[in-house]
């Protein structure tokens, strides 16, 4: 192939898209209950795989690169013009929201957007491509004051209610340069006969090849188990927003000279950073917990195949359940103060209202 | 001027009962049906909603190259304050009018959508209409083609000029030019008032396609077809008209002229036509009596009540566009005589009696009652026969 020796960006083409089937009936769902037309944003990731084969012939080994972008999750926005105006001009706040700090999270990137409509032709419109360009050829940044309020993820369902928390002043969001953009049409449509039909199509959008923007059609692989599903197990790496814990314990000889001699080296500064990196991961980790603490979290990892560690998983399980328990009951407050403040308003509006009578 | 044909009405509802168009909706189509310049057509009217109740979206088809190309415009009905969307034909992909943020641009209409103006839609049609020419040409100017483009630069003076480019197969395609043909007329109220005694006439368009494979035309003559309003078919159908050969190395600014020409003669003797036809028809109301029904604009049809005797009878009459050189057709139906479902019965059709284009209309109609007035007798009697079979 032409384009393997250039480092890939987006514009290289990807062979497919492909989508787990979790993933895609909840994309499908999400189309399906929303009122009239609805649009989202898309996240996930581009695999690429190198691939050697020998041939007999003096040609020497043929390797051959094929990447395929992996869809991993959605942000439904429920309606339309969600994070963009009826021209096709990005708001950069807007996106910044539903994007939100999934990435910060271990969360794949933006790759692109859908759009869902009933009754309509399975072709961009005119809207639809501009927005695309528009993804494609600017990067946003999330202005220094930009309210990023809280938002719930649909995907992973966590409440993100430290937004701050990783946020640099000056944020980049949309559609990374190296990453494909992505665009999905979803429609569905059903005959007198009560079939329902449910159609996508997947488009990469490119500039290169024709100097104008152009969608061409890519082919969706539905994830399943299997063995023509094998590579994508094989490259399968786990993402996670926690640090790797170092499994060295104090009591392994050779590792305790090893974090002694660092410990020299490093200076009183370095210990700062230490610290300050440890109160982010514990505020990291009180996102999911109540009042479990990384070093009991680092001594869990530690302590492998211990017996005392089912009991201390079973502690991190409940009070990631306590976790729970709070928010509810801070959801729970909050409505009643809401309610509350309504009834006070509305009181106050009779007593306007019997005044004004008066 | 360009002649001005409103679109057909609606197609009706989709089938369930339930759904509507929203009165919203419903003014800007009508008011995109009453005002549109150009002959614009609405059809199926779909449901994007959920529950389908809400009808707003169809398909919509715009005049490129007098022929046409099918838009989906899409509105939201749960959402009225999005501007609709459109997508365009599926060669059109290129066509990205909201990427330029210039004046001209659609940007503007879309930026500060208010559904309770009747007049956007069509503005925003017309206006995107107009870029999808532009867009057009700048697609025939790519061409590679000599042929084409020694067509091109020959063409700058032709009024209402429209071109494109469609894709007919893998790499076949067809460069098409459209343009009014102006003929000259006379002026029928020239007579009465002070106007110039001629008026000009462009409701007839020509369509040309040039085929081109691969980067090249063939050289051969291009695809001519005339196209008129369907209004004109009564006085003149355009597919009638031989055209003129395309004789090697001609070129359309050198072939106009003469198509224009030609044309003007026939639509002339077409006009003309209409007034002899008038002329017949009344001169067959001292044989026949007074007729029960005439087409008073263009004389092409007249029906008369009449009896021979005791037997009364219908005559219907066609008169053809190229009266007098062709006779009027006609028929009789008997209104004494009914089939078992109770339909009058009907004659054959007499077109093959003694006639002459050089008669005057008072000849040609006394002929015509002479061979009536013969024929009639076999007719009555076919019908006694029919009757007494049953």
């Amino acid at each position: 192939m032409a384009n393997d020796r250039s480092t890939p960006d987006g514009d290289t083409p990807v062979e497919r898209v492909a989508i787990s089937g979790a993933a895609l009936a909840a994309l499908l769902q999400a189309v399906n209950s929303s009122l009239g037309d609805c649009d989202g944003v898309l996240f996930g990731h581009v695999e690429r795989n190198t691939t050697s084969t020998m041939v007999d012939e003096d040609v020497g080994p043929q390797t051959s690169h094929d990447s395929t972008a992996i869809v991993t999750g959605h942000f439904c926005s429920g309606g339309l013009a969600s994070f963009y105006d009826t021209t096709g001009r990005i708001d950069a706040a807007k996106l910044a929201q539903m994007v939100g700090d999934r990435e910060s999270r271990g969360g794949d990137v933006p790759i692109g957007w859908f759009v869902g409509r009933r009754e309509s032709s399975m072709r961009p419109s005119m809207r639809e491509s501009t927005v695309t360009a528009n993804l494609r050829n600017t990067q946003f940044s999330v202005p220094e004051d930009a309210p990023v309020s809280p938002t719930l993820n649909s995907s992973n369902g966590l409440l993100g209610e430290e937004s701050d928390l990783n946020r640099k002043d000056l944020k980049p969001i949309g559609i990374p340069h190296s990453s494909p953009c992505l665009f999905f049409l979803f429609t569905e449509s059903s005959d007198t006969n009560s079939i329902h039909t449910h159609e996508y199509r997947a488009f990469q959008y490119r500039t290169k090849p024709r100097g104008v923007g152009c969608f061409e059609i890519r082919s969706v692989k539905i994830v399943n188990i299997g063995p023509a599903f094998r590579g994508l197990y094989d490259s399968f790496a786990p993402v996670a927003p926690f640090p790797w814990f170092s499994m060295t314990s104090a009591s392994d000889g050779e590792s305790s000279d090893e974090s002694l001699r660092k410990l020299t080296m490093t200076s009183q500064n370095a210990d700062v950073q230490m610290e300050g990196a440890k109160k982010v991961n514990q505020s990291l980790l009180d996102m999911y917990s109540q009042d479990f603490s990384v070093d009991r979290l680092h001594c869990l990892i530690k302590t492998e195949g211990d017996g005392g560690s089912v009991r201390e998983l079973e502690a991190l399980y409940r009070t990631m359940l306590r976790k729970l328990d709070v928010l509810a009951k801070q959801v729970c407050e909050g409505n009643e103060a809401i309610f509350e403040q309504e009834l006070a308003n509305s009181k106050l509006r009779m007593a306007l209202q019997s005044a004004g009578k008066r | 001027m360009a002649m001005v044909e409103q679109p057909r009405p609606l197609s009706s509802p989709s089938t369930s009962g339930t759904a509507m168009v929203p009165s919203w909706l419903n003014a800007q189509l009508q008011y995109l049906r009453m005002h549109s310049p150009v002959p614009l057509k609405v059809e199926n009217l779909r449901s994007g909603a959920r529950n389908g109740h809400i009808l707003d979206r169809f398909s919509l088809f715009v005049p490129c190259c007098l022929s046409y190309v099918k838009w989906d415009v899409v509105y939201n009905g749960n959402d009225t304050r999005v501007a609709p969307d459109i997508i365009f034909g599926a060669d059109d992909e290129t066509f990205q009018p909201l990427m330029d943020d210039s004046e001209l641009s659609p940007c503007y209409y879309l930026r500060d959508w208010t559904v309770a103006d009747p007049t956007r839609l069509l503005k925003l049609i017309l206006l995107i209409r107009g870029l999808y020419l532009q867009y057009q040409r700048k697609k025939v100017e790519e061409v590679s083609d000599e042929r084409v483009r020694f067509e091109m630069s020959t063409m700058a003076a032709i009024q209402g000029l429209e071109m494109c480019v469609t894709t007919i197969s893998e790499g076949m395609e067809e460069v098409n030019f459209a343009f009014p043909l102006v003929l000259e007329m006379e002026n029928p109220h020239s007579a009465t008032n002070s106007q110039s005694s001629s008026i000009t006439c462009s409701d007839i368009s020509l369509q040309v396609k040039f085929p081109v494979r691969g980067g090249q035309s063939g050289g051969g003559a291009p695809q001519l077809k005339l196209v008129a309003p369907e209004g004109m078919r009564d006085v003149f159908d355009v597919d009638d008209v031989k055209l003129p050969v395309w004789p090697e190395h001609m070129c359309l600014v050198e072939y106009k002229p003469t198509l224009e020409l030609t044309l003007q003669q026939q639509v002339r003797e077409a006009r003309a036509s209409v007034r002899l036809r008038r002329n017949f028809v009344e001169a067959l109301f001292p044989f026949f009596g007074h007729p029960l029904e005439v087409d008073t604009l263009y004389y092409r049809k007249a029906s008369i009540l009449t009896s021979f005797g005791v037997f009364t009878f219908l005559v219907h009459f066609v008169l053809p566009i190229q009266f007098p050189k062709i006779q009027p057709s006609f028929t009789f139906q008997s209104s004494q005589h009914f089939d078992a479902r109770g339909k009058p019965l009907v004659s054959r059709l007499y077109q093959d009696y003694p006639w002459s284009p050089r008669w005057e209309a008072s000849e040609m109609a006394q002929r015509i009652f002479d061979f009536v007035a013969e024929e009639c007798l076999a007719f009555k009697r076919s019908c006694g026969d029919i009757l007494s079979q049953r």
